[in-house]
């Protein structure tokens, strides 16, 4: 079955997370936690969330919450930095 | 959809300024940090996301939902006892901060923001839970399933961005 699989994944997903924290990698530590995490929320969206079976407008609906975040962050960042 | 989209602008000022308050205390942060326990940490990753496949085989289900669904809030309900633990002993190592924390400005900084994000998290989870509980009651439509899914599985990724960032940040080689 589908989930199982996914659920396999998502377990060795998370192996990986703590085996990252492991290497002290520093920065790139957090970096490569971030990307990890970033694919375990994909799988959860596109299999879990149905998304991969979604419409256009609603795949698109998601990706711009993605952007949305990104000009927020942004915009902060532009503030802290220019002070 | 929309329900996420809101959730979703809560965290995302709080995750705004925690990228703020480590880009400036990163040492005391990472010191901070290692005075969690990752093991614990894991095992709720674990719960949650095993919580959230049952979740996904429950929506699928065309009739009696109703083992899924208990399953999946006796799993939530394990994680917050869990968390819950975990916070009984940092109250306890009073590591809760107030005037009374030890450890330096930083350290309080970063204990600060973990509370704020886990109690968000634990505060949504809770919600999650009594609306999986109140549709393990009754016959719920299709899409009405659907939506209560989308919601718990939103619950689930926001807490695989909470692991790493705070468990996370000083390495335990």
């Amino acid at each position: 079955m589908t989930y199982w699989l996914i659920w396999a994944v998502l377990m060795a997903l998370l192996g990986l997370t703590v085996l990252i924290n492991h290497w002290a990698l520093g920065v790139w530590g957090t970096v490569l936690a971030l990307l990890v995490a970033s694919t375990k929320a994909l799988l959860v969206a596109l299999f879990y969330m149905h998304l991969r079976h979604s419409s256009g407008l609603i795949r698109l609906a998601s990706g711009a919450a993605l952007l949305w975040v990104a000009v927020m962050f942004l915009l902060s960042w532009a503030d802290f930095l220019s002070r | 959809m929309g329900l996420s989209g809101l959730r979703g602008h809560a965290f995302r000022r709080a995750f705004s300024a925690y990228s703020y308050g480590r880009f400036y205390h990163h040492l005391e942060w990472s010191q901070a940090s290692l005075q969690l326990d990752w093991r614990l940490g894991a095992l709720n990753t674990a719960v949650l996301l095993t919580s959230s496949t049952v979740m996904a085989f429950a929506v699928e289900r065309e009739d009696n939902r109703r083992p899924l669904l208990l399953l999946c809030a006796l799993l939530g309900l394990i994680f917050l006892g869990i968390k819950g633990y975990e916070w009984n002993q940092e109250f306890l190592g009073k590591k809760f901060p107030t005037p009374q924390f030890e450890g330096s400005a930083g350290q309080r900084l970063f204990f600060f923001f973990y509370f704020t994000l886990t109690g968000l998290h634990a505060i949504h989870l809770s919600a999650g839970l009594l609306a999986v509980l109140f549709f393990a009651r009754s016959q719920r439509s299709q899409d009405e399933v659907h939506l209560l899914g989308l919601y718990w599985h939103l619950v689930d990724l926001l807490w695989f961005f909470l692991y790493p960032l705070l468990y996370l940040i000083g390495s335990r080689p």
